[in-house]
């Protein structure tokens, strides 16, 4: 090209850069809300985050079925944080300095969580974080005013368990968890809350999860002669349990398990009838919430909600969109202040609220239910107020 | 060509620390993983293939939270002394398992590394199963950490760059090739074999310190996972054994590679990443370097007049 | 306990016989082995949820299964790494495994899957004892294959000439007989009887896409201590490792976390002290 032609192009694409930046702002009033999300889709929590992501898109459908969020469309970008540390901090960074998110959503395993907030340490952002229930993650953002969390902490699972526990006339608990930090964390927990509601652990004993016998620790638990088994493990795990309970003929007055989720099939084990669960929702939860989202869930994905991260998950998006409705703006003082006002009573049955904790500023639910599996349905037998059904207590094992 | 690779490295937290902190983030998360591949491969030159390159990453990671959190030992002091206890490690462990070769060696490394785990799980003492909170490397500022991980990597390559100009080059090579071999050549093939896993357990001890007071938490399952252990490996095979630039690359391209499936292919990266894996080792078992002079010699076998050389 | 750990060697045997005689003909390490193994569990879950097939007697479908998809995979991929190094062979390996535990995962998703076969809970008394009835089925399931495997080893041509490649790969091609049709074959079987400890997982316990990994492991302790290519010892070192295992969980305090050390310990006494393994 010559010199010419050098200069018109030169000055035409001068001419565009300018076009394009004058258009800027009136494009700046249909810019969606950008929400950024931190979950695990792949790696050892993959299935409870592809669980959260679809809660997500549940959530997001319903507001934008509606006018959206200050007459704006919602986008939640999703970033995979593949339960890697580093992968969350980077995704942490892109979310918040590239894509210029206006808050972050998501949260499950522990490491992550504290890899990301020490990166919201030092850009502070509207965090309404679902997941990580060791308390080494709330001790790390105690004082953080934006730091909202959603899923009980470790010793609140601890509290309803034992409260669960004194509520059947239950005196002695033996205690068996997976040594990995979900089991372990629970099982330090429980000393304390055990002693709190006058229960007695008198068994005490960890696990690999994923072993293939468990025979040796139930035939201990069982020579302990206690009221309860209370068995804390991932899913995994409560097949060997139940049926080498049976075989070992190991009937305590009730078996407590307490796994985030239960194996698919478990319904129909003839071994699990009668053990019960602690969770932060069911399935068969019957508030009318939880009844039109379970609907909705399999109209959508064709199958039913397994875990009870889709309905928190669906919680969290469906709140963080009301608190920038009701602030009326993104800004991040107005945004708090807006979540701190939170009164919401979704499918998780449990009305939300944030309170102080014992080390943190803002926590949504503190309460587990507890539920028995009564012929393939997970009955929910406490609290008394949501109860659908009686507790089996002692529970007829082996008859 | 290494040095332009260099050049980026350090001109790139300038430009990112003002505009765009996801990369250098990226880049720092890159680099820890250079240097865990450089470190495998010096070890690997011997012949040693180790699985238990987690277990020193893990004990330096360990050392250095014990050491700060119960003891008030400095940072800096801490992540050295994590390189320290990973070497005394390595000679433990080089000297117990000097006669063992090829597939013995890597199973006796892999049950070494496992056998941490489980005593760091067990044990009240180092946080059992929870884990353990870290305090933060120079106040968790960004720019001041890469410059850090820089400074680590640097040795690194210095490192390895020497030890394959100088003699210890032969030495290593005659052992991996041979080893009654080399001892009747006048190797001494103890010393040489030890101090490769010294050297190498080092920079990961180091490395494993400086992740613990970067991302402020460790637990035995991250720290020593067997995840670790792979990652250096395949990254160096990738890349290009035995050589300092073919683990850079290796690192380098996986890591910025996953970070940018991980955007675009949602549930499918860890698959990929499986059958890239399978089929780098099928179809390029010289890694990425291999690819390269392979194509290289070619060009020189079309020009005209070029002298016959064997395919590579 | 001494009851405990000889049923729980069954299933370790059973998981580890196909690693070793991978391991002994070939010389391939198979990192996958743990998934070829998931991948029969998973077959012997959709055969009972969708056609009420017990897994007993789902075996010969699930062998036949196991075996066709192994040879597969040695012809597409391990064929071409049998002359490189070790290191490649187990790299490459690795990679299949990672590849088919996604693939899993992408295919029936993460979350775990139990038969609901109808003993699963059965136990029957043996003299004072109760035992459980499927880890006793399991226990003779292994036994059976396990002498059978040496019964084909010993007797069959087939048998002889895995032998005789197992100890010298030129020394057999020098007699006439086809080597590569040999690994195949071997390594199909090794598959097979990987796929058959899978059903036998779903028939006790449950499957996921993640349950590879433990039983690779824990064949290789087994045949590590056993000796590599070792296949009658691979019954003694089971019980080795079962009876150790069930020792440490009943009598150390808190011995169910510690019981998973177990067999690495074992591994690394057994490399040091005698590395061609306890029972040459």
């Amino acid at each position: 090209m010559n010199k010419t032609g050098q200069g018109v192009a030169a000055l035409l694409a001068l001419l565009a850069l300018v076009v394009a930046g004058s258009l800027h702002p009136v494009q700046a009033q249909r810019e969606p809300i950008k929400i950024g999300a931190i979950i695990p889709l792949t790696g050892p929590s993959g299935v409870s985050g592809q669980a959260m992501q679809k809660g997500y898109q549940l959530a997001l459908d319903e507001i934008n079925r509606g006018q959206g969020v200050l007459g704006r469309r919602v986008e939640v970008l999703v970033e995979d944080d593949r339960g890697d540390p580093p992968t969350g901090s980077a995704a942490f960074l892109k979310l918040v300095t590239r894509d210029r998110v206006d808050a972050l959503i998501g949260g499950l395993q522990s490491s992550v969580s504290i890899a990301v907030a020490s990166q919201a340490r030092q850009r502070p952002i509207l965090m309404a974080w679902t997941g990580a229930a060791s308390t080494l993650v709330e001790r790390l953002l105690a004082e953080a005013d934006w730091f909202f969390h959603y899923h009980p902490w470790e010793y609140h699972n601890a509290d309803s368990t034992f409260g669960f526990l004194r509520s059947t006339g239950a005196k002695t608990i033996a205690l068996a968890y997976e040594d990995g930090p979900f089991g372990s964390g629970s099982a330090d927990a429980s000393g304390a809350f055990a002693k709190n509601y006058g229960l007695n652990v008198i068994f005490n004993e960890g696990f690999k999860t994923g072993s293939p016998d468990l025979t040796p620790l139930l035939t201990k638990a069982k020579a302990s002669g206690a009221d309860a088994l209370v068995f804390v493990s991932f899913d995994q795990d409560v097949v060997p349990m139940a049926t080498q309970a049976r075989q070992v003929a190991y009937n305590p007055k009730l078996i407590l398990a307490a796994p985030p989720s239960w194996p698919v099939g478990f319904e129909k084990l003839g071994a699990g009838n009668y053990i019960a669960g602690m969770a932060v929702w069911t399935a068969e939860n019957s508030h009318q919430a939880s009844r039109l989202f379970v609907r909705r869930y399999k109209e959508k994905f064709n199958e039913d909600p397994t875990s009870y991260w889709a309905p928190l998950a669906y919680t969290n998006l469906i709140t963080v969109a009301d608190a920038i409705k009701r602030a009326g703006s993104t800004d991040l003082n107005a945004l708090v202040a807006a979540m701190k006002a939170t009164e919401y009573e979704g499918p998780i049955g449990l009305p939300l609220t944030f309170k102080r904790s014992i080390y943190g500023k803002n926590q949504g639910f503190t309460k587990l239910i507890a539920f028995q599996w009564q012929n393939g349905k997970q009955v929910v037998v406490w609290p008394s107020e949501i109860a659908g059904g009686k507790l089996a207590y002692p529970a007829p094992y082996g008859r | 060509m290494a040095a332009v690779v260099l050049l980026v490295m350090i001109i790139l937290p300038v430009w990112a620390s003002r505009a765009q902190p996801y990369y250098l983030q990226v880049a720092l998360n890159v680099l820890i993983f250079a240097v865990l591949a450089l470190s495998w491969d010096l070890l690997a030159r011997t012949g040693q293939l180790s699985l238990a390159h987690a277990a020193f990453y893990g004990l330096g990671g360990y050392t250095t939270t014990l050491l700060t959190t119960r003891a008030g030992v400095p940072i800096a002091a801490g992540i050295l002394a994590g390189g320290i206890v990973a070497v005394v490690a390595a000679i433990a462990l080089g000297m117990l398992t000097l006669r063992l070769r090829g597939i013995y060696f890597a199973i006796a490394t892999l049950a070494f590394s496992e056998t941490l785990r489980v005593i760091t799980k067990q044990l009240r003492f180092t946080g059992g199963s929870a884990g353990l909170v870290a305090p933060p490397l120079l106040g968790g500022s960004l720019p001041a950490q890469y410059a850090v991980i820089l400074g680590i990597l640097l040795l690194a390559v210095l490192t390895s760059w020497q030890v394959s100009r100088s003699r210890w080059r032969y030495a290593f090579t005659a052992i991996r090739t041979n080893e009654e071999v080399a001892a009747v050549m006048g190797v001494n093939v103890v010393r040489f074999k030890v101090l490769a896993f010294a050297i190498s357990a080092f920079f990961a001890g180091v490395t494993g310190a400086y992740y613990a007071h970067v991302f402020l938490f460790i637990n035995p399952f991250e720290a020593y996972s067997l995840a670790v252990s792979v990652g250096a490996l395949v990254a160096p095979i990738f890349g290009g054994l035995y050589t300092t630039i073919g683990p850079l690359l290796g690192a380098t391209a996986l890591r910025v590679g996953e970070e940018a499936l991980r955007s675009t292919v949602r549930s499918g990266s860890q698959i990929l990443y499986g059958l890239i894996l399978a089929v780098v080792i099928l179809y390029m078992p010289r890694g990425l370097l291999g690819v390269w002079a392979s194509m290289v010699s070619r060009r020189a076998r079309r020009a005209p007049g070029a002298s016959t050389k064997g395919a590579s | 306990m001494v009851i405990f750990g000889v049923l729980r060697s069954g299933l370790y045997s059973l998981t580890s016989v196909g690693l070793a005689l991978s391991v002994g003909v070939i010389g391939i390490v198979n990192f996958a082995h743990g998934e070829f193994l998931m991948l029969g569990a998973y077959l012997g879950y959709w055969l009972f949820v969708s056609y009420g097939v017990d897994p007993l007697l789902a075996i010969p479908i699930g062998a036949a299964v196991l075996f066709a998809l192994g040879g597969v995979v040695y012809r597409v991929s391990i064929q071409r790494v049998l002359h490189a190094p070790e290191l490649n062979q187990m790299l490459l390996t690795f990679g299949i495994s990672i590849f088919l535990q996604n693939l899993a995962v992408i295919l029936w998703t993460g979350d775990p899957r139990t038969a609901a076969v109808s003993y699963k809970a059965r136990a029957i008394a043996l003299g004072p004892f109760t035992v459980g009835f499927p880890q006793l089925v399991v226990f003779g399931l292994a036994m059976a294959l396990t002498l059978g495997l040496y019964a084909v080893l010993g007797g069959s041509r087939i048998g002889k000439a895995m032998r005789a490649v197992a100890q010298s790969r030129l020394g057999a091609s020098l007699l006439g007989i086809e080597v590569d049709r040999i690994y195949l074959l071997a390594f199909g079987l090794s598959t097979a009887l990987a796929g058959t400890a899978g059903l036998m997982i779903t028939l006790q316990l449950s499957t996921s896409p993640f349950i590879g990994l433990l039983y690779t492991l824990k064949a290789f302790s087994i045949i590590v201590i056993a000796g590599l290519g070792n296949i009658n010892g691979v019954i003694y070192a089971s019980l080795v490792l079962g009876l150790s295992e069930a020792f440490v969980e009943f009598y150390v305090p808190q011995g169910g976390g510690w019981a998973e050390g177990v067999f690495f310990v074992l591994i690394l006494l057994v490399l040091m002290v005698r590395p061609r393994g306890l029972f040459r």
